[in-house]
């Protein structure tokens, strides 16, 4: 799942971005409000943290502006203002979520959780494709009961195409979604990734499996019998 | 407490009562001594009448015209009664009407007959008597006794010896007398009652619309809601002496309710801009504690330094601040030199200005100088330059103009400031106003020109800003007084 935080304090941008990551994210960030648009309409985020009080575009001009250019990434808005008026200020303009200052890591990443899995129709914590299971809280891949060891890239590339199970998805939407501006984007990262979750799978004897649509994408079901 | 309505309505009450009481009194008093009186000199009239009568052709006493008499001067249907005695106490004659009956002897001076109560015969009765005293005089004198007998100080001129001394004393029953005045005292009696119920009510209903305007005044008080302070009380049309503390009161409530307001966005931005700070130290801590390769330590005390520090700027910002708009700053006032002064400043900014390449212009050399203080003095030019510099665009210049007029001697601070307009500009005092919206810049406290404002006031001064057409702002100081040898 790929992040992009727009806030104007280096420190809390800095903590959110390492937060984030340590997470399992793939973690953009802006410091201003242009920066945040830019990059929300180009970027393909799964979950925009949008700070209010933004120097150069506010953070409801940004808001606004995404939803009228039918953006459909989550949006939590993450401020300093706490009033009801706010709230609803916010949340009518097209935000998913709204969130205080200060607040516990632990609640910030719980919502994004929430609104990655409301952005693929997945209301559990679990997602179960045959013998695999994807626990999407505690990060973790098992099949039939067994942990994989997975690297935090495969098992973002997993939990994405796990998400979208039984849907065709692109490179261009892995790479969108799983890689950041930190990320090596070379030209076959993503097929080298899948390419090693597909014999991590295998060695587990699992009955989900990565297929390769030529011309297409990838597609993560269970093997038809 | 009692309510003035109320102290109001028992003083004048109280006063009306008096005044009625006292003055049905007088009036009662009054009109019994007036008809008393005249009942007095009917009698005495009919006294001396009767003294003349008796007193014949020749000198004598002809009791015999004292009953005829008697009833032509009866002058109602009540008998009267009357005797007389020689001077020598013997009973010269009496009316019939006291039958063996007599009346009191009384005593009286020559020329002044007296008038008194007496209990008539046989029951007893309540009377009234008046006594005279006749001289009789030998018919033969030279002068004519009956005549100085009547004219009293005439006769006590005359040096002539009496043959005899009449003492004649009519006494009438007293009942009419008392019976008017009972239907006088009744009659007075009921006219203070009446005159003080109907003060009363007057009393009452004057008092009512008298006050109205202050119990209009009073509600419109009661109905105000620290939320509707501004509304003020007492719109309608009030009497002169009212419309005064109505309106300042008003003007005190326009003023409470702007400090409310000042108070409420002060804090509401306080809390604001202490949330971002927290924000980044809670957030840096607990991302820390999730760091699993030992590495955290030395960047987390640094974040945690910069947050601290910068709270700590907010803080010691917002009590300076205080202390400048309370008036518990120590001003000592002394010889400042201002082009020293404003060099020293430009100097602690020229490292900010460099990062943005800004040209700090000041013509320095006038030699001015002002009597003020120094430190915050310096505080308030510290903040017009930090402000300038940080908000003028890079590669631009702040210029810094000193202008004498009189004895007094402004300093102005201008730089370009494109992205202001004019109602930023209204706004540019207050406390955490940040142009661009952005609410967590470290840099700053957010209450700088907040601060110089207030200590420019606190040494007499005045802050005002202004944007020119050019768009070029200009933050002036005025109000400094040049020292004088």
């Amino acid at each position: 799942m790929k992040i992009l935080v727009v806030e104007d304090s280096p420190m809390l941008r800095r903590s959110l971005e390492e937060g984030l990551r340590q997470a399992g994210y793939a973690v953009d960030v802006a410091g201003e409000g242009r920066d945040g648009l830019w990059r929300a309409e180009t970027g393909g985020y799964d979950v925009i943290l949008l700070d209010l009080m933004l120097p150069g575009l506010d953070g409801l001009v940004v808001l606004r502006e995404l939803r009228r250019k039918q953006i459909t990434s989550r949006v939590l808005v993450l401020t300093a203002k706490d009033t009801v008026h706010d709230r609803v200020r916010g949340l009518d303009q097209g935000a998913d979520d709204y969130l205080v200052k200060p607040f516990a890591l632990e609640e910030l990443l719980a919502r994004v959780r929430s609104l990655c899995r409301r952005g693929y129709s997945a209301n559990q914590d679990e997602i179960q494709i045959g013998t695999m299971l994807v626990q999407l809280r505690a990060r973790a891949v098992s099949i039939a009961g067994q942990r994989i060891e997975l690297a935090r890239r495969e098992y973002m590339l997993l939990e994405y195409l796990a998400l979208r199970r039984g849907e065709i998805v692109t490179r261009a939407e892995i790479e969108e979604h799983v890689y950041d501006d930190r990320g090596e984007r070379t030209s076959n990262v993503v097929d080298a990734t899948v390419a090693r979750l597909r014999r991590k799978l295998q060695g587990s004897a699992s009955d989900a499996e990565i297929r390769t649509l030529r011309g297409m994408g990838y597609c993560l079901d269970v093997i038809a019998t | 407490m009692i309510s003035i309505h109320a102290r109001l309505a028992l003083s004048l009450l109280i006063g009306s009562a008096v005044l009625t009481g006292a003055g049905g009194m007088w009036l009662d008093a009054r009109v019994r001594e007036t008809f008393e009186a005249q009942h007095d000199a009917a009698l005495i009239s009919r006294a001396w009448a009767l003294a003349n009568a008796l007193q014949g052709d020749d000198g004598k006493i002809e009791l015999e015209a004292l009953h005829g008499l008697g009833a032509a001067l009866q002058a109602s249907q009540r008998p009267l009664y009357f005797q007389v005695w020689h001077g020598d106490g013997s009973i010269a004659g009496r009316s019939p009407t006291l039958g063996a009956a007599n009346l009191p002897r009384l005593t009286v001076p020559v020329g002044s007959p007296c008038v008194v109560d007496v209990a008539l015969p046989p029951e007893g009765r309540s009377g009234r008597a008046a006594g005279v005293q006749m001289e009789l005089f030998d018919e033969h004198d030279e002068t004519e006794g009956t005549e100085a007998t009547l004219d009293a100080p005439a006769a006590a001129a005359v040096a002539r010896t009496p043959i005899d001394r009449l003492t004649i004393v009519v006494a009438e029953d007293s009942r009419d007398l008392e019976a008017a005045m009972s239907t006088l005292h009744t009659s007075i009696f009921a006219f203070a009652t009446i005159s003080f119920v109907i003060s009363a009510l007057y009393l009452g209903w004057s008092l009512k619309r008298g006050l109205a305007p202050l119990t209009r005044l009073a509600e419109s008080a009661r109905k105000l809601e620290p939320g509707s302070l501004l509304r003020g009380i007492g719109h309608e049309e009030l009497p002169r002496e009212l419309a005064p503390v109505r309106d300042r009161l008003n003007e005190l409530l326009a003023r409470v309710h702007t400090a409310f307001a000042y108070e409420q966005r002060f804090t509401a931005a306080l809390a604001h801009e202490l949330r971002t700070p927290v924000a980044e130290l809670r957030t840096c801590a607990e991302v820390a504690l999730r760091r699993d390769d030992g590495t955290s330590d030395r960047r987390l005390h640094e974040d945690v330094l910069a947050v601290a520090m910068r709270m700590q700027g907010v803080i010691q910002s917002l009590l300076a601040l205080r202390r400048a708009e309370s008036g518990s700053v120590d001003i000592e006032v002394g010889r400042v030199e201002l082009d020293a002064l404003i060099e020293d400043v430009l100097a602690q900014h020229v490292p900010a200005a460099e990062r943005k390449n800004v040209e700090c212009v000041c013509s320095l050399g006038s030699g001015t100088i002002v009597r003020s203080n120094e430190e915050l003095l310096r505080t308030v030019l510290s903040n017009l330059l930090a402000n300038a510099i940080e908000y003028c665009p890079p590669d631009t210049r702040v210029r810094i103009a000193i202008a004498a007029a009189g004895d007094r001697v402004d300093v102005a601070v201008h730089n370009l400031a494109p992205a202001l307009t004019a109602a930023d500009v209204a706004n540019m005092f207050e406390p955490f106003w940040r142009k661009d919206g952005g609410g967590s810049d470290a840099r700053h406290s957010g209450v700088g020109l907040t601060l110089a404002r207030s200590v420019a006031r606190a040494l007499g001064c005045e802050l005002f800003a202004e944007l020119d057409p050019r768009s070029e702002l200009e933050l002036r100081l005025t109000g400094l007084r040049i020292a004088r040898d």
